[in-house]
């Protein structure tokens, strides 16, 4: 019955930041939009919630085109990334007030609000006002507001960016499991891709103009249609390194940086490259297959070469390597229980069947 | 330069009858040239802290000292503290240039020498090349270093950060932050930095400050909180996915004493010396935990496989993040994650086996909370 839907939408003219958006989400569909910062993401969801106006295009909710309709009368629930809590209300009474509107009694009011209070942690604030609690207190009572409410479509604006990950583990479990949500349509804008890649039964990675690729979780990661969308998904960023491809001998090699960086391209992705004819390309080698090995150990399948350490961080539960491979700087992912100075010799061992190659200018996934 | 020690500081807030006490007994040293980091939950008093150090927000009692000097009754701007915010104002019609030139401006600083300052800042936060624009044709990560710029320029004695971050694409996140650390690094000026990214707090600071519920928990490297974790509360919030817990006591065992989760099946080995000390403190109440990464999906992990013991568990939710898969579990009605390779794929309710090493089992005293070595 109420699916979102999204026809040739389109906002602002000269720069335009949403051009020609076509997205269906269907009833009960958890849909993440991932994207950098500025991208238009809230830009998005305000044009659905109709606190925009779109230059062209038309939204409809089930059968019901909602385009002109003014805010109000929209069957949405928005969360912002400013909350907008009413300053002058308690926290109980900021989340009850889509109930209120709802003339629901007494009774039925407390017990909504708690069970959201409990849900989200903030039982103990409910008395409070906004200028009485913290930031990331307040962005949960904004969210504990809109879930409460009962639209046909969810519209979650980075609703829990300002928590720690402790909270946000236990957070992303109970989206999972939350009826409200998962029994309509809700769109869910997020920059942190592991809430996109957990939550979203469908992606859509956005960047200038709209939704650049759309998809399941795996494939975003596995499948990135661009440079950009593989960018924007995995951290520490994936290594993008401008190179060419060479023949040599009846092989296809990459090289790259000034003092011999350089692969055997593995006989699966050169045959799909040959095919292009392509010299100039920028490969991506996420951190998680760039291996550092340790001394004495060899790592069959794998292409190894020598670099020196410039950063090493050990994290809360990996640690972080860049080094100076050949001229180019490599990061790779590690145990975070391992040791390395600055400028000390490692041997990186590199999963070549696990590269992507992107064509130099447009970007594109030369292997799809 | 200055070194910052908060002595017994508290902040108890007081509207409309009621009181929040937000900061509770804090002591705290941050020495001079330091990197420390304040992390914690939503809540616990980071903000509040910084404003007391800043001179924003009254301390209720205890004493905040900048290297001998109280600083108590200071008022910010006598502190010479720099505080930068995640959205810093720029002016918008004034090039970056101007932008950090101004606050020299103010204080009557001679052009030229103006110019010399601007010139040396921009190249230790590399962004010479944008020193000629206007703010809103700059990236999210160059205005971030602009502001870094702004708060940097009037040269203060120390640098605090609430937040920066929290809006920066996770993508460029890493970089930003070990670009902080050379930055911090290069001046070698005192920094304090509030944050409920642990990523951040540990990739950024000599020592990181652990707080929960207005009070201070632990203070460490990041060795020392995720192998020694002082209490439950530490050993939860620092890794991710977080620990998993389970309310234990001791069994006697036929020729070694081990652990066995309350009203469940589950036992859990320790290695023989703890499990002898535990034997001998007497009778108590334990909590165990045990980090998702440390538990093995049988079979994924072959070679030597040290010491350890094994848990059978139903997967009730298979999480795919790119780089990994974290699988929430039930085992006789105790829930637990576990963290696998990317290609992990289960279905709901399969069967799974996981691996552990004794050694990795962590024991609290269940009262008290504190780990028991
Ligand atoms: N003006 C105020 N009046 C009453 N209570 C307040 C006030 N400001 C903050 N609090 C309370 O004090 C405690 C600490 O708040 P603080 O802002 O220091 O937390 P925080 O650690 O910075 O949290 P976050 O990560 O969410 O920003 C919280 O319980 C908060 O609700
Ligand atoms: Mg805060």
């Amino acid at each position: 019955m109420a699916r979102l839907r999204i026809e040739g939408l389109c906002k602002g003219w000269d720069f335009p930041v949403i051009d020609n958006l076509d997205l269906t989400v269907e009833e009960g569909e958890f849909f993440v939009v991932v994207g950098p910062s500025g991208i238009g993401k809230t830009t998005l969801l305000r044009l659905i919630a109709g606190l925009e106006s779109a230059d062209a295009g038309r939204i409809a909710i089930g059968d019901h085109d909602i385009t002109n309709l003014p805010p109000y009368k929209r069957p949405v629930a928005m969360t912002f990334e400013s909350y907008a809590l009413y300053p002058h209300l308690s926290v109980f009474e900021n989340i009850a007030s889509p109930l209120r509107a709802r003339r629901l009694d007494a009774a039925a009011i407390r017990a909504t609000v708690t069970e959201v209070a409990k849900l989200l942690r903030i039982e103990a604030l409910l008395d409070r006002r906004p200028g009485e609690i913290s930031g990331g207190q307040k962005q949960r009572t904004a969210l504990g507001r809109t879930l409460v409410a009962k639209p046909q479509v969810f519209l979650l604006d980075e609703p829990i960016s300002h928590l720690d990950a402790k909270i946000r583990h236990d957070l992303r479990l109970q989206f999972h499991a939350l009826e409200e949500l998962r029994r309509v349509a809700t769109l869910y804008v997020t920059h942190d891709y592991v809430e996109a890649l957990s939550l979203g039964d469908r992606i859509g990675v956005m960047g200038r103009g709209g939704l650049v690729q759309i998809g399941s979780a795996r494939d975003v990661f596995l499948r990135p249609r661009s440079l950009f969308v593989a960018e924007h998904l995995g951290q520490p960023a994936i290594n993008a390194v401008a190179a060419r491809l060479t023949g040599e001998g009846t092989a296809l090699h990459v090289r790259a940086g000034n003092s011999g960086f350089g692969f055997p391209v593995v006989a699966a992705h050169a045959a799909a490259l040959a095919r292009g004819d392509i010299q100039r390309v920028t490969v991506g080698i996420r951190p998680q297959h760039v291996k550092v090995l340790r001394n004495g150990e060899d790592a069959p399948g794998h292409h190894v070469i020598d670099g020196r350490v410039e950063i090493y961080e050990a994290l809360g539960a990996n640690g972080v390597l860049v080094a100076d491979a050949g001229g180019v700087n490599l990061t790779a992912l590690t145990s975070p229980e391992r040791d390395f100075t600055h400028r000390q010799p490692v041997r990186l061992a590199l999963q070549t069947d696990a590269v992507f190659y992107f064509h130099a200018e447009s970007g594109d996934n030369l292997l799809l | 330069m200055a070194s910052i020690r908060l002595a017994q500081v508290n902040k108890i807030y007081r509207s409309r009858g009621h009181a929040v006490h937000a900061v509770k007994d804090l002591d705290l040293t941050v020495e001079d040239g330091e990197f420390v980091a304040i992390l914690g939950p939503s809540g616990c008093g980071k903000t509040s802290t910084l404003r007391m150090i800043v001179g924003l927000e009254e301390i209720t009692s205890g004493d905040i000292f900048f290297d001998d000097r109280r600083v108590n009754d200071l008022d910010p701007q006598a502190r010479n503290v720099a505080m930068a915010f995640e959205t810093y104002a720029l002016y918008p019609s004034f090039t970056i240039e101007e932008n950090l030139s101004f606050p020299l401006e103010v204080r009557g600083v001679p052009a030229a020498e103006r110019r010399k300052k601007v010139h040396d800042l921009a190249a230790l936060l590399r962004i010479e090349d944008i020193l000629g624009q206007k703010p809103a044709a700059l990236s999210g990560g160059q205005q971030q270093r602009v502001s870094l710029g702004r708060a940097l320029i009037r040269d203060p004695a120390v640098f605090i950060l609430d937040e920066v971050m929290s809006h920066i694409d996770a993508h460029l996140k890493l970089q930003m932050l070990f670009e902080l650390k050379r930055i911090h690094q290069e001046l070698g000026k005192t920094m304090i930095y509030v944050t409920h990214d642990q990523v951040e707090a540990l990739a950024l600071a000599d020592r990181v400050a652990v707080m929960s519920h207005a009070a201070l928990q632990q203070v460490g490297t990041r060795n020392e909180l995720y192998h020694e974790p002082v209490n439950v509360f530490v050993a939860d919030f620092i890794g991710e996915p977080p620990t998993n817990f389970f309310p234990a006591e001791l069994d006697a065992g036929d020729d070694q004493p081990f652990l066995r989760a309350k009203n469940a099946a589950l036992t859990f080995a320790v290695p023989v010396e703890r499990a002898r000390r535990l034997a001998a403190g007497g009778r108590r109440d334990y909590v165990v935990g045990l980090r998702p990464q440390n538990l093995h999906l049988d079979g994924a992990e072959s070679g030597a496989a040290p010491a350890g013991g094994m848990l059978t568990a139903e997967v009730a939710i298979n999480e795919y993040v790119g780089e990994r898969t974290i699988l929430t579990l039930v085992a006789d009605g105790h829930r637990f994650r576990a963290q696998a390779h990317a290609e992990t794929s289960f279905g709901r309710g399969e069967r799974v086996c996981l691996r552990y090493a004794s050694s990795d089992v962590m024991v609290f005293d269940a009262e008290t909370e504190a780990l028991i070595a």
